[in-house]
């Protein structure tokens, strides 16, 4: 079960945490893109 | 200035993303959905797949395992397959989709040879074995890795570019070597024979189908998203030289 665990969790891990960096990278290009900061400012 | 005649002349100049890659982009949020549908059913269905008599639950690895491998042949035939276009083109974006396919291939198989050596420590006794098709794929990953390396640490260009092409075409030859080499070695080779239909036991069909399927709509939703942000950074780079150079910008526009 463990060895199973592993591998299955090995592969969600990293394609997911590959997909969240795709995913912020693309997010700051197209607030650059657009001018803006790379991500939202705080309510004064 | 580029010198028009010469064909082969180092354009160093980025270039705006193609109306391909803009209508691709539009695919992302659904597939993203379809994606996060198919997991739910893919992870209900291994769960409730038979436990196998002989292996016992480690044979549940076979649903992420062999679907990871056809992803990394996928992304590769895909960098093979952009490279040719793009020698044949010279459309930068098929340059940008092999970057895409190699890196998302990449990553498929390093995660092919993670599981593949998890199943065997539980069969075999070994995490690993200098088995022909175990050192054909970790040759095939050295290849594509290179392939990265090589695109990280040159400055890009239209020479860099036809050299990754070539390069990449090139690699491709490994793969169907990599897929018949069980063929070749017979019963010398440990690694278990390529699935063939009727091969699984019963119950087992439908997970195997659905961690293909889940597999492969994750890899063209991260090689879609990988080529979008390629796009993306080309069109930064646009507009960069162009705040460098304004006089170069509206000669290009």
């Amino acid at each position: 079960m463990t060895y199973l665990v592993a591998a299955y969790g090995v592969t969600i891990a990293t394609l997911v945490g590959y997909a969240i960096q795709l995913l912020r990278a693309r997010r700051k290009l197209r607030a650059a893109a657009r001018g803006l900061p790379p991500t939202r400012l705080p309510k004064a | 200035m580029n010198d028009p005649a010469d064909p082969f002349a180092h354009d160093a100049t980025p270039r705006r993303s193609s109306a391909l890659e803009q209508r691709l982009g539009r695919f992302i949020a659904p597939l993203g959905w379809l994606l996060a549908a198919l997991c739910v059913v893919y992870a209900w269905s291994v769960v409730e797949a038979p436990i196998d008599r002989t292996q016992g639950v480690i044979q549940k690895i076979l649903y992420v395992h062999p679907p990871l491998a056809y992803g990394a042949y996928l992304g590769f035939v895909v960098t093979g397959v952009a490279g040719l276009i793009y020698l044949w083109l010279r459309r930068e974006e098929f340059d940008r989709l092999a970057i895409a396919g190699a890196e998302v291939g990449v990553i498929f198989c390093t995660l092919m040879l993670i599981t593949g050596p998890i199943w065997a420590k539980g069969t075999w006794g070994r995490y690993w074995s200098w088995d022909a098709r175990l050192t054909l794929t970790l040759l095939l990953w050295f290849v594509y890795l290179a392939y990265l390396l090589l695109r990280s640490f040159s400055t890009g260009g239209e020479r860099t570019a036809r050299f990754a092409a070539v390069y990449g075409v090139l690699g491709v030859i490994l793969i169907p070597l990599n897929y018949f080499i069980i063929e070749i070695f017979g019963s010398r080779s440990m690694h278990p024979e390529n699935l063939e239909r009727g091969s699984l036991g019963d119950g087992m069909g439908w997970p195997f189908l659905l961690g293909n399927l889940t597999l492969f709509v994750a890899f063209v939703y991260l090689v879609t998203l990988r080529w979008q942000l390629e796009e993306l950074r080309a069109e930064e780079a646009f507009r960069l030289a162009g705040e460098a150079d304004p006089m170069n910008e509206s000669a290009l526009r």
